[in-house]
């Protein structure tokens, strides 16, 4: 494997113009970058997320139908949820497991975390497996604006629609999953 | 009561937006299938394209990013904006002679992907593509890439990468290191679509 380029921060020099909006902040900065040369560059700021591959004792995967208002149409996707100011990601993530799909996990593994978007979101989604999972009687009550549907899919199934061309992909989802099936030795 | 499948939401009021070349981030007001209004901030960007490009020897071409947005080199197959009514296979190629010089091959079209479907309506393609046997072809992936296709800040954010592909699945299971969700996805598609 070829070595990293040594590390050559680059440095902000002035933010041109911003837009603030619910949860992230739309930046247009200046950078000079590590061969000195400037250049702008669009910037979305936004506190980091979590998300869960959530596995029942009889290898189903819990995974949501979702609306995303962005693309207009439902993604398969794991529950996942922006962290509150000050939240550390696994209990982020146990909140967002409960509300979205109404069960809770006694059993957690990293999956380490992914970027997004980081040609223009500085965000960050840290990644779990969860396991022991027991459904709530009395499941929180989660967003008013999350329109979703519980799914329980065979991993077999999963992949299948994953490689059928058929679906909208949800890229951490896609992420989270490769990275579970790693774990899981599947 | 649950909206049909086939919902979707309504635009009411662009409330303000601020460009950055071909990407506007729009801060607007919306009514949601299931009947809740609110302001939401997101990003409109035009259909994108990502390609996992194969040599003749089986190894794979990736590139090093600095991404100033997370301050750190990323490793990433090379992607970028379509331009209007360019396929995905034309882009593929046009981003590869860009990076390499040379970009004929044959696309294997994989999906499309959401890379961020919370906050930007980004769609894009994902393909692999096995670039023609070329002898002269021999990288120096830590060099600057020198074929002249980059801008100027490109040039000096991006080095080329070549790896096998068990190389890159060791890369991609580093739990220490942030992993770029697209080319992750795009990996995982190609395994499963068939690239070996």
């Amino acid at each position: 494997m070829a070595p990293l380029p040594a590390p050559e921060p680059s440095r902000q020099l002035e933010t041109i113009a911003a837009l603030d909006a619910r949860k992230i902040r739309f930046e247009l900065n200046r950078y000079a970058l590590p061969s000195g040369l400037e250049a702008t560059f669009g910037v979305i700021r936004h506190p980091g997320a979590s998300l869960a591959v959530p596995l029942l004792d009889d290898g189903r995967v819990v995974i949501l139908r979702q609306y995303r208002f962005a693309v207009a149409c439902r993604l398969l996707e794991f529950p996942a949820g922006t962290l509150d100011a000050g939240e550390d990601p696994l209990s982020t993530m146990e909140r967002e497991l409960q509300e979205e799909t109404g069960y809770a996990a006694n059993r957690w593994d990293s999956l380490g975390a992914l970027l997004p978007c980081p040609g223009y979101s500085d965000e960050v989604i840290h990644l779990f497996l969860a396991r022991g999972l027991t459904p709530l009687e009395h499941p929180p009550a989660g967003d008013d604006d999350e329109d979703l549907e519980v799914l329980l899919m065979e991993p077999a199934r999963l992949d299948a629609a994953i490689a059928s061309g058929d679906e909208a992909l949800d890229a951490k989802s896609v992420t989270a999953w490769y990275r579970a099936r790693q774990l899981l030795g599947l | 009561m649950r909206p049909s499948p086939t919902a979707t939401h309504q635009p009411l009021a662009v409330e303000a937006e601020l460009a950055d070349g071909p990407v506007r981030f729009v801060r607007e007001r919306l009514r949601l299938p299931l009947g809740r209004e609110a302001s939401f901030g997101w990003l409109r960007h035009p259909p994108s394209v990502m390609v996992v490009p194969r040599l003749a020897d089986g190894r794979l071409l990736l590139a090093r990013r600095w991404r100033p947005a997370v301050g750190r080199w990323v490793l990433e197959f090379p992607a970028g904006p379509l331009a209007p009514e360019e396929a995905p296979a034309r882009g593929a190629s046009r981003l590869l002679r860009d990076l390499l010089g040379r970009g004929d091959g044959q696309w294997h079209p994989l999906g499309e992907l959401r890379p961020n479907p919370g906050y930007s309506d980004e769609r894009m393609a994902i393909g692999w593509l096995a670039l023609e046997r070329d002898a002269a072809l021999e990288l120096d992936a830590t060099a600057p890439t020198a074929v002249g296709g980059l801008t100027p800040a490109e040039e000096a954010t991006t080095r080329r990468w070549l790896c096998a592909p068990a190389a890159l699945d060791a890369a991609f299971s580093n739990l220490a290191e942030p992993v770029d969700g697209r080319s992750v996805s795009a990996w995982f598609l190609a395994r499963r679509g068939g690239i070996g």
